[in-house]
Parts: structure tokens; C-alpha cells; sequence
């Protein structure tokens, strides 16, 4: 039996309080197991992005639990939060996903480095996975001096470069012409095979959440569906 | 309103952080100008006006020495009315200063004894209704009665109705009465009736004799009426009562205002200074209104017109920071007058408000926020418009041509002030040009600073190859925003410049150095005998053990401090001096140096003195020493230095006489008094007459108090009382008897405590300028927050990242500091120095203290951050994710 890598059991997410109060998400209930492409999709609003803070403990449940690796989250310090998205939980944006006051290398280095990874080390292992990602010249650049294709495949390689066994990417392409846009899709999607990453993609477009092993779809905050991807492209 | 005014009021309402902090910017300097115009201008009496403040409605003052008779009271009066007719008022008043100490456990030690002026009044003044006036009781009346003023009452604790019980002198009075001296209310005076016990007959007395008349009284007049009022006094002999002169208001100089000029001087100053942090506040929120200016770009707005906008809210929030200081500078003054009266010292009729210099601080404070926006606007509108829009800021490269110019301002500066002071030291009393050139010095070396600020921050980008983790994000950090870290930067340097520079001044070794006349914790009885024969000048004295009840007092007064030690004192005096010598000159003859009482050196006086071993040895081969070490002889005589201290003349009646003297090469505890000391050997060698014990040193454990050096002086006045005075046209003569030598000059603040005070103020305003620092880093760094937060970036990582920021602004803010301000006032120290002298006293420890500045800034921001976090935690921004 494959074991999940994430679980969202019975999950509420509300904001505000009182008459101002709105759901985000109700009752979610989802798992997603180890070494798996999940997409979700569903229309703006419907709370595909606050499902992806919930798994990575930037926000907190208003009630259910979310458990990563079998932890739950909600029993989780800030220090612990911290140390899971260091080491088990990756994310990719849409923009805003580098610090431009770094170079790409050591955009990557970082999360080893904080976790006190030697210079030398991080290094080495941040050059093998930009490799592995197609980009091996000029890594002493500066984002801004990279295309936006480039930028999402450096802020892919900073996501696995600490073997993380989950990836949260947040409409990563959104910023991206088509040719780059398939080609960040493809690197998504070989991630689970070659690293044994699971994967889980928020996106608009079908196109690209046919790649995916499951797709799930929110309205409204809560899960209507969940189907195999090649009904997605049937569909 | 033009549309860049009107983008510019709706930003500053809409940005209300960045606002509040730029009118706080403005605000603080300007309230403290205001305040300080306030109170020199209320305080700035005019000659007429100090005249009123003294002595109330009279139109002319005639003060006088001693007790003005009587009898020739009636006749100066008598003057007067046939001078100014019958219709003028006349008011006497005498006064004396005196060492009293209460008898009371209730009053520390330090506040027990007081040198008090003592009034004789028994009613109210007519003329001086103004100046002193009864608040409570009534006048003494009575011998046994006394009023005392606020201050006093205050001191001593006392209440009307209570007694005033003396130690010394032992005399018991009750306080019937409480007064407010308008005049100077911190005076402690006691105002008695005629023979209270407080008179002193050799101490000198003042008596005043006020007019008031309707006539005005010219100077011709005031003239004429002095000349026959001498002669009257004069007119028996009677020379204790000679007037002293006469006064009229506006007789005096008006003080003039240099320090509205100074003022000026100080408003351009802290504008430019706080001008830098507030182009912070700016460079920071032009990144951020990027979208709005790629909009106006997008648009077809000018980039003239962007940076109008972006500079127009540099006035607006200047503006409301003038509103803001105009209210805090209200409120304060309605609440700070008693303040201002405690400060000034005596009561203020009305304040008087500083319109002009409001105005013109105004002005200054509109121009420098102006200029601190436009700077960073000039960046922000040549943005191009795509990178405007998606909010990206071109970081171009550090320009060339700022190092050069940096250091080309920075050298000017420096050579400016360096004609400054030269020009200083060959003036004759005109300060107010050289005040403006060594300000414009000033602000040319703050304007290389900040010139070179950029460059020095560019380097932390080096230093980010070299670190990891949070080390490499501060350096990085720090570099690409180094508009606002070279702002930091700077601002920290000018301020810790400024600190270490007052630093240097107030070391001067002049200034600092502790070694006085004689021993804080000595004090030395003696007595002499001298020959009646006032005629034939010198006198003859010879030294002798003063009454044992005057040392028996000094003993007890220093017991007060623990243990008294007790040396006796051996003099050597030269048989068959030729009195012809010191009759022509007592100290010096072409540079020979002449004998007067030698000390003969005992193991405790050799204690004190603390010779260093090469000076001692010295002294023991050649047996004479000239006791005043190199620093004091500089500073108490300086026409001395270039004396021949190693030869001791003796002028006998058969000719000089010379023994080769030994002149002390290093500093000790020297001692003015005793200018030669000789071993007892070497005067017996020389044929000199030893007086042995002839005077007692009395060693206390701790330096003299002020309380003890009242009691001191009191015995002083008591040896003073019972020897004869004697006067001829030079005024009193040098009286021969028991007499004391203390120091009665209180001890230069430490060196340590100077710079122990200037660490702890520059440790404040360091950590305000970089809490200011990493707010703005704060609210611009969001986006790098939301990304670290998301890779896992823990709690202690943004704690240790704040803490580490505010470490390499100070600790560089504070390298930056050192040679900018050390450079310019080695300079000016040697150049206004004298031949010869080396003024620069270095201040290490201070720079020591300041080591640790960037540690505790280190700590407040890393513990702040992490309180803050536990306060608040952390969460993604919107802007990131939705």
C-alpha cells in the first residue's frame, strides 16, 4: 500500500469573523500519496490557493487537519512549519518566486544553507539540480536577468534541490508564454518519476492538468470532483 | 493643484506610515529649534530689562563696599535730592556672601553646608517690589528672626515656623518668613534683621543705594552726583565705604544674539542630517509607488512631471510635519514655563515667541524634505515604463565619478576647517564668520559622506560571496537597496562622528587634566610670623604650627570622609636673603628662579607626590627638585615653561648663589604650593635654617566634599576674623596668620564618564536610526519575506536576519564614522594648538564603548524581531499569492 504524502481530512478555512466571516474551504477532504501529480482546477476564488498554504502550514485550518508525512500540522510550531517547508514541502508561484538580491545559484543554495548545509556542498548539490533542469550557464546571474521560463526552472531546482517529497506549485505558469509554459508542465511532471516527488498543480487550464495522474475540482470551496486526468482532456 | 501636486497630497494621505515618520523627522528638530529660539529670546534681556530684573523700578543704581553709615546715608541723600529734586525714591539694601552649615541630619552632608548671600531687610522693598516679594510669613523683625528664600527653603528643607539651627556658626534662628527672589530664583538668601549673629566683620559687604526718580538721570549726572558721594565718604578717611560705582538701564551692553546665529547654524545642520534619513523613508516608498509611476509613464506623463510628483510629497509631508511641530511646540510652551524659568533662573514676565526664526526653520525643514524626496525621485522616473509597471527597480551600477567627489568634498571640508581654526587662533573676537565657515565645513564633509556612503555599501556585496544563509541575504540585501543602507549608514556615521569629535574637543589634555593646585583630600595648616614693618616690603615671616583649635577643626571636618592622616611639615628657609630681590621681583629674575620657603621631603609627601622612578631618582642624587610636573607648570604658568628650573637661585647679600635643581620630567601628583622640595641633607649642606614642624598636612581618605569645603572656609573666615586688615590704594594687603591651603576646585568630569555619556547617547541613536532602518526594509521587503517564508525560512532565521542587519549598519556606520570625524579634528586641534603641544588625545576607550555598539543593536533587533514574531506571527502577504 502506497503511503499518502498529504491528507486533508474534514478541512474548514474561514476568514474574517461574524457577519464579515467567508469560507475559503469547507469540509475538504483529500489525500494525495507519495510519488503522485494531482492537479486542481476550478475558477478563481474557489479556494485552489489557500488548499496549497493549508499543506505547507503558511495558513492554519479553521478546523480538520492536514497532515504531511502523517504529522499534523495544526500541532506544529512555527519553527516546526518552517523546518517541514525546508525539508518536505516545496513551492513554486506564480511570480515573486526568487530573491532578486541573489544570484540563481544561490537562490538554490538557500534552503540548504539555512539548513546549515556547508557553502561547498550546497553548492555542488544546487549545480546538479539546475543541471538535471536544463540551465548550466551563467548561474552567478541575477534573476532579473533571467526569462521568466528560467526563473520558474531555478525556483523549481530551489524546491528540489533539499529532496523534498512534495511539490506545491500555485499557477506557476501563469506569467509564461506557451513553449515556456509547456516546457515548466513537463518538468513538473517528470518530477515524480525522477525524484519521486509528488506534485500538486494549481491551474486554469486543462491543457496542462491533463499531465497529471488526478485532477480535482473546487467550486465554492469544497470539492465537486475528482477524476483521472484523461477524462480532463476527453472532457 | 496641479496634477503632480495632486498625485503628491494623494500618495503622502495614502502612504500614512511613511508620512507620520517624515513629519516625526521634521517635526523633532524643528520643536527643538522652536523651544531654543523660545527660551534665548525670552531670556535675551535687553540691557534695560536685566537693569529691571535687578532692581526692580529704579532708574539708577549706586553700589558701594561696606556698611554704608548712617549718618552718610543722609548726606548721599541729601546729594541726590538737590541732583534730581525732592520727588525721588530712595532705597539702601546691604548684602554678604557667607559659608553657613545647618545642624540638621535631615539634609545630606553634601547639601548641609551652603555659601549663602545674606540680605538685611526687615520690610517690603518699594523699589525692588518686583524682585524680591513675600510669599509667605512675614520679615524678620526681630534679631532672632529670619526669611528665607525659596531655594534655601528648599536646600534645607524648611518650613515658616520652623527653626533654623547652625552648626557653624552655632546660632539658632526661626524662619518667619518665605521669599521668592524673581531676580534669580535658585539664590539661596537669608534675609535677617541687623545683628542676626550672621554678620561677618572682614567679610566684604555690598550696599546698594537705588533711586528712583522721574527726572531722567544722564550719565554727566550720574557723574557729578558719584564724584561728590566720594568725597563725602572720603571725607574722614573712611575708605571701607567706598563707592564702587553707579548704574543706569541700558548702561550696560545689550547681549547681543550670536546665538540666534548659532541657531541658524544648528537648524542647517540638523536638517541636513535628518534630510538623509528621511531620503530613506523616500527611496523606499518610490520602489514601492513603481506601479503608479509606470501607469503615469504608460500614460504619457513626463518624467519631469513624475519626479515633481514624487519630490511634491517630500514638501507636503514636510508640510505636516511643520503642522505637527507647531502643535507639540504650543503645547509645550503652555506647560514648560516654570521649566524655562528653572533653566533661566529667574521669573519670566512672558515669553516671547521666536516668529521669525519659526519661519525661517520652516523654510529649511520645506527645503531638506523637498531634497530628501527629489533624490530618490530622479531614480524612480527614469524607470522604464515596463519595469515600472511590473514593479522592477533598475539598480544601476554605483556611479564612478561619486568616490572621487566624495573624497574631493570630504578633503574641502577638512582643509576648511583647518583655515578656520588658524583663523580662530589669530582673531581678535570676530566668531560669527569663522562660525559660518566652519559650518560650511561641516556640511562639506557630511556631503562627501554621503557621497562615499553608496561606494562603501556597494562592498557588502563581496561581502555576500563570502558568507552563507542569512549572512549572504543581509549582505545582498543591504547592497541592492543602497539607497536606503547608505542613508542608514550615514546617518549613523554623522551622528557618531559628531559624538566622537565633541569626544576629542572635551579631551583635550588642557581640559581634562586632573591635577590641582593641591590634592583633592589635602589640606594643609599653617601659620606664620611676620615683622609689623608694613613699610619696607617684604614682610619677614617665618613659618609656625598654627593654634591646635584650627587644626583640631580641620582634622574633624575631614574625619567626615574616614581616617585622617597627619604629617608635619619641615621648611628650609636661605640665612642672609637680600630682601632688595623680592621687593623688585618675588618669583622670577630673567629667568632664574628665586627661593621662597622650601619643603623638606618626607616619605608621605614623597607618597603624594608620586614621582616616577626616573624623577625620583633624580631627586634623591641631586637633593633639590623643582616639584610642579611638566603638565601643570603648563596649564597654572604657562610664561613659566620656558624658565631654568634646574638651577635654584639664592639671592644673598653677597650675591646669587646657585644649586643645581632637578625639574620633574613626567607627569605627578605635583602641587603648586610647594614649588621646591629639597631632602634635609642637601639643606643642611646648603646652610639653609630648618623650621621643623612647622606646619601640619592633613590627608583624607576621599576628596574634599562641597559640604566640607563650606566648613573649610568658614574656619578660614574665623583665622581670617582675628587678624588685623590692612588697606592702602591697592586694596587690601596680604594679611600674615593661620591660613589653609585646600583645592577648592571641583574635579574635571572623568574622561571615561565623558565618554561613557556620548557611547550611551550614540547607542540611543543608533538603535532609533536603525529601528527607522529596518522598518522601512520592513515594509519594502515583504516579497523577500513571503519567498523565505516559503522555502522554510524559520522564526530564529528573520530574527537572526534583522539582528544581523542592524550589526553591519551600525558596526559600518560606526567604521565610516572614526576617520571622518578623527581626520578633521586632528586637523583643527594642531592647527589652533601652540607651539609645541600636542593636543590630540586619541579616544580610545570611547571608541572601545562604541565596539559594542553594533552588538547591542545585534541583540535589541534580533530579540525585537523575535518578541514581534511571537506578538504577530508572520503570515504570506496577499500580494504573493492571491
Amino acid at each position: 500500500m502506497i503511503a499518502p504524502i498529504l491528507q486533508y481530512i474534514d478541512v474548514v478555512k474561514s476568514y474574517g469573523e461574524g457577519e464579515l466571516q467567508t469560507r475559503a474551504l469547507t469540509d475538504v477532504s483529500l489525500t494525495i500519496n507519495a510519488g503522485e501529480f494531482i492537479a486542481i482546477m476550478g475558477p478563481s476564488g474557489c479556494g485552489k490557493s489557500t488548499l496549497l498554504h493549508l499543506a505547507g502550514g503558511l495558513e492554519d485550518a479553521t478546523a480538520g487537519r492536514v497532515l504531511v508525512n502523517g504529522a499534523d500540522i495544526s500541532t506544529m510550531s512555527g519553527a516546526e512549519k518552517a523546518k517541514l517547508r525546508r525539508q518536505e514541502v516545496g513551492y513554486i508561484f506564480q511570480k515573486l518566486n526568487l530573491i532578486p538580491s541573489l544570484t540563481a545559484i544561490e537562490n538554490v543554495m538557500l534552503p540548504l544553507e539555512l539548513d546549515r548545509v556547508s557553502k561547498s556542498e550546497a553548492r555542488e548539490r544546487a549545480r546538479v539540480v539546475i543541471s538535471d533542469l536544463g540551465l548550466t550557464h551563467n548561474l552567478n546571474r541575477y534573476p532579473s536577468e533571467f526569462s521568466g521560463g528560467q526563473q520558474q526552472r531555478i525556483a523549481i531546482a530551489r524546491s528540489l534541490v533539499a529532496n523534498r517529497s512534495l511539490l506545491l506549485a500555485d499557477e506557476p505558469t501563469g506569467a509564461l508564454d506557451t513553449v515556456n509554459a509547456d516546457e515548466i508542465i513537463e518538468i513538473l511532471a517528470q518530477l515524480p518519476k525522477k525524484y519521486n516527488t509528488s506534485v500538486v498543480l494549481v491551474t486554469h487550464e486543462p491543457r496542462f492538468a491533463s499531465w497529471a495522474d488526478r485532477v480535482v475540482f473546487l467550486r465554492d470551496g469544497r470539492i465537486i470532483s475528482e477524476t483521472q486526468s484523461s477524462a480532463v482532456v476527453e472532457g | 493643484m496641479s496634477l503632480a501636486s495632486r498625485i503628491a497630497v494623494r500618495e503622502v494621505r495614502k502612504r500614512k506610515g511613511r508620512t507620520a515618520l517624515v513629519a516625526v523627522l521634521v517635526a523633532l528638530p524643528l520643536v527643538a529649534i522652536l523651544m531654543m529660539s523660545t527660551y534665548l529670546k525670552t531670556t535675551n534681556l535687553s540691557s534695560e530689562q536685566q537693569f529691571a530684573r535687578e532692581f526692580g523700578t529704579a532708574t539708577a543704581s549706586f553700589d558701594g563696599f561696606g556698611y554704608l553709615p548712617s549718618d552718610k546715608q543722609t548726606m548721599i541723600r541729601e546729594v541726590i535730592t538737590r541732583n534730581l529734586g525732592d520727588n525721588v525714591g530712595m532705597e539702601t539694601y546691604t548684602s554678604w556672601w557667607r559659608p553657613l552649615l545647618l545642624d540638621s541630619t535631615s539634609v545630606n552632608e553634601q547639601k548641609r553646608g551652603k555659601y549663602i548671600r545674606i540680605e538685611e531687610r526687615t520690610s517690603d522693598p518699594q523699589i525692588r517690589k518686583s524682585v524680591v516679594s513675600l510669599i509667605g510669613g512675614h520679615w524678620a523683625t526681630r534679631s532672632n528672626e529670619v526669611a528665607i528664600s525659596e531655594s534655601l527653603a528648599k536646600t534645607w528643607k524648611l518650613k515658616v515656623g520652623e527653626n533654623l539651627t547652625l552648626e557653624m556658626p552655632r546660632l539658632s534662628l526661626k524662619v518667619v518668613g518665605l521669599v521668592r527672589t524673581h531676580y534669580q530664583l535658585k539664590d539661596n538668601v537669608i534675609f535677617s534683621s541687623a545683628n542676626s549673629g550672621l554678620e561677618v566683620a572682614n567679610i566684604r559687604t555690598n550696599a546698594s543705594l537705588l533711586v528712583q526718580s522721574d527726572t531722567p538721570i544722564t550719565a554727566q549726572k550720574l557723574h557729578e552726583i558719584t564724584q561728590v558721594e566720594q568725597k563725602i565718604l572720603a571725607s574722614d578717611g573712611d575708605l571701607e565705604a567706598l563707592i564702587a560705582g553707579a548704574r543706569l538701564p541700558g548702561s550696560n551692553l545689550a547681549v547681543a544674539l550670536p546665538a540666534v546665529s548659532w541657531l541658524a547654524v544648528l537648524t542647517v545642520i540638523a536638517f541636513a542630517v535628518m534630510s538623509i534619513v528621511i531620503s530613506a523613508a523616500f527611496a523606499t516608498s518610490a520602489r514601492r509607488q513603481l506601479t503608479t509611476v509606470g501607469q503615469l509613464s504608460a500614460n504619457g506623463a513626463s518624467a519631469s512631471l513624475i519626479q515633481r510628483a514624487l519630490a511634491l510629497q517630500g514638501a507636503w509631508s514636510g508640510l505636516v510635519g511643520i503642522l505637527l511641530a507647531t502643535v507639540v511646540t504650543v503645547v509645550l510652551l503652555t506647560f514648560s514655563r516654570s521649566q524655562m524659568e528653572s533653566l533661566a533662573g529667574y521669573s519670566i514676565p512672558a515669553l516671547r515667541l521666536p516668529t521669525t526664526e519659526y519661519v525661517l526653520a520652516s523654510v529649511i525643514a520645506i527645503f531638506a524634505s523637498v531634497g530628501a524626496a527629489w533624490l530618490p525621485s530622479r531614480t524612480a522616473a527614469q524607470t522604464s515604463v515596463l519595469n515600472a509597471l511590473a514593479g522592477r527597480r533598475g539598480e544601476a551600477p554605483v556611479r564612478r565619478s561619486l568616490l572621487p567627489a566624495g573624497l574631493l568634498l570630504f578633503g574641502s571640508g577638512v582643509g576648511l576647517e583647518f583655515l578656520v581654526a588658524l583663523g580662530v587662533q589669530n582673531s581678535e573676537g570676530q566668531s560669527s564668520p569663522f562660525l559660518v565657515a566652519g559650518s560650511i565645513g561641516g556640511l562639506l564633509i557630511l556631503a562627501g559622506v554621503c557621497c562615499m556612503g553608496p561606494v562603501i555599501v556597494s562592498l557588502f556585496h563581496f561581502i555576500g560571496e563570502k558568507s552563507s544563509g542569512e549572512g549572504r541575504l543581509m549582505a545582498r540585501g543591504l547592497s541592492r537597496n543602497r539607497s536606503r543602507s547608505s542613508a542608514v549608514v550615514v546617518s549613523i556615521a554623522t551622528f557618531t562622528g559628531l559624538g566622537i569629535a565633541v569626544a576629542m574637543g572635551a579631551s583635550s589634555r588642557e581640559v581634562l587634566y586632573d591635577n590641582s593646585y593641591i590634592p583633592r583630600n589635602v589640606v594643609e595648616v599653617s601659620s606664620s610670623k611676620c615683622s609689623e614693618t608694613y613699610g619696607g616690603l617684604p614682610f619677614e615671616c617665618t613659618p609656625r604650627r598654627a593654634d591646635g583649635e584650627f587644626e583640631d577643626a580641620v582634622k574633624k571636618v575631614l574625619q567626615a570622609n574616614g581616617n585622617v592622616k597627619q604629617v608635619s611639615l619641615d621648611y628650609a628657609v636661605a640665612n642672609g636673603v637680600d630682601p632688595d630681590f623680592f621687593a623688585s621681583d618675588f618669583g622670577k629674575v630673567e629667568g632664574e628662579l628665586l627661593t621662597e620657603n622650601i619643603l623638606i621631603a618626607n616619605p608621605t609627601i614623597l607618597e603624594i607626590l608620586q614621582m616616577s622612578k626616573r624623577d625620583l631618582k633624580e631627586f634623591n642624587d641631586v637633593g633639590i627638585v623643582f616639584a610642579i610636573d611638566p603638565e601643570l607648570k603648563r596649564i597654572y604658568d604657562p610664561t613659566n615653561v620656558q624658565g631654568d628650573f634646574n638651577t635654584l637661585s639664592v639671592p644673598l647679600a653677597q650675591g646669587i648663589f646657585q644649586y643645581p635643581m632637578h625639574q620633574l620630567q613626567d607627569d605627578a601628583q605635583s602641587w603648586g604650593r610647594w614649588r621646591i622640595l629639597m631632602t634635609e641633607k642637601r639643606a643642611k649642606e646648603g646652610g639653609f635654617t630648618i623650621f621643623k614642624d612647622s606646619a601640619r598636612l592633613f590627608i583624607g581618605e576621599k576628596n574634599l566634599s562641597e559640604s566640607q569645603l563650606v566648613q573649610l572656609s568658614f574656619l578660614r573666615s574665623i583665622a581670617a576674623e582675628s587678624q588685623p586688615v590692612v588697606y592702602d590704594d591697592q586694596g587690601a594687603l596680604p594679611r600674615p596668620g593661620t591660613d589653609f591651603a585646600y583645592s577648592d576646585v571641583m574635579p574635571p568630569i572623568s574622561q571615561n564618564s565623558v565618554h561613557a555619556f556620548i557611547a550611551g547617547s550614540l547607542l540611543v541613536l543608533v538603535l532609533l536610526i536603525v529601528a527607522i532602518g529596518l522598518s522601512l526594509m520592513a515594509s519594502e521587503g515583504k516579497d523577500e519575506r513571503d519567498i523565505l517564508l516559503a522555502i522554510g525560512a524559520a522564526p530564529t532565521t528573520m530574527s537572526k536576519l534583522a539582528g544581523l542587519r542592524a550589526l553591519w549598519l551600525s558596526a559600518v556606520g560606526i567604521a565610516i564614522a572614526i576617520p571622518v570625524a578623527v581626520i578633521p579634528m586632528v586637523v583643527v586641534l594642531k592647527a589652533g594648538a601652540d607651539p609645541g603641544t600636542d593636543p590630540v588625545d586619541v579616544p580610545w576607550s570611547l571608541f572601545a564603548l562604541l565596539g559594542g555598539v553594533p552588538l547591542v543593536a545585534y541583540i535589541a533587533a534580533r530579540t525585537t524581531s523575535a518578541i514581534v514574531q511571537i506578538v504577530r506571527p508572520i503570515h504570506v502577504s496577499n500580494a504573493q499569492f492571491e
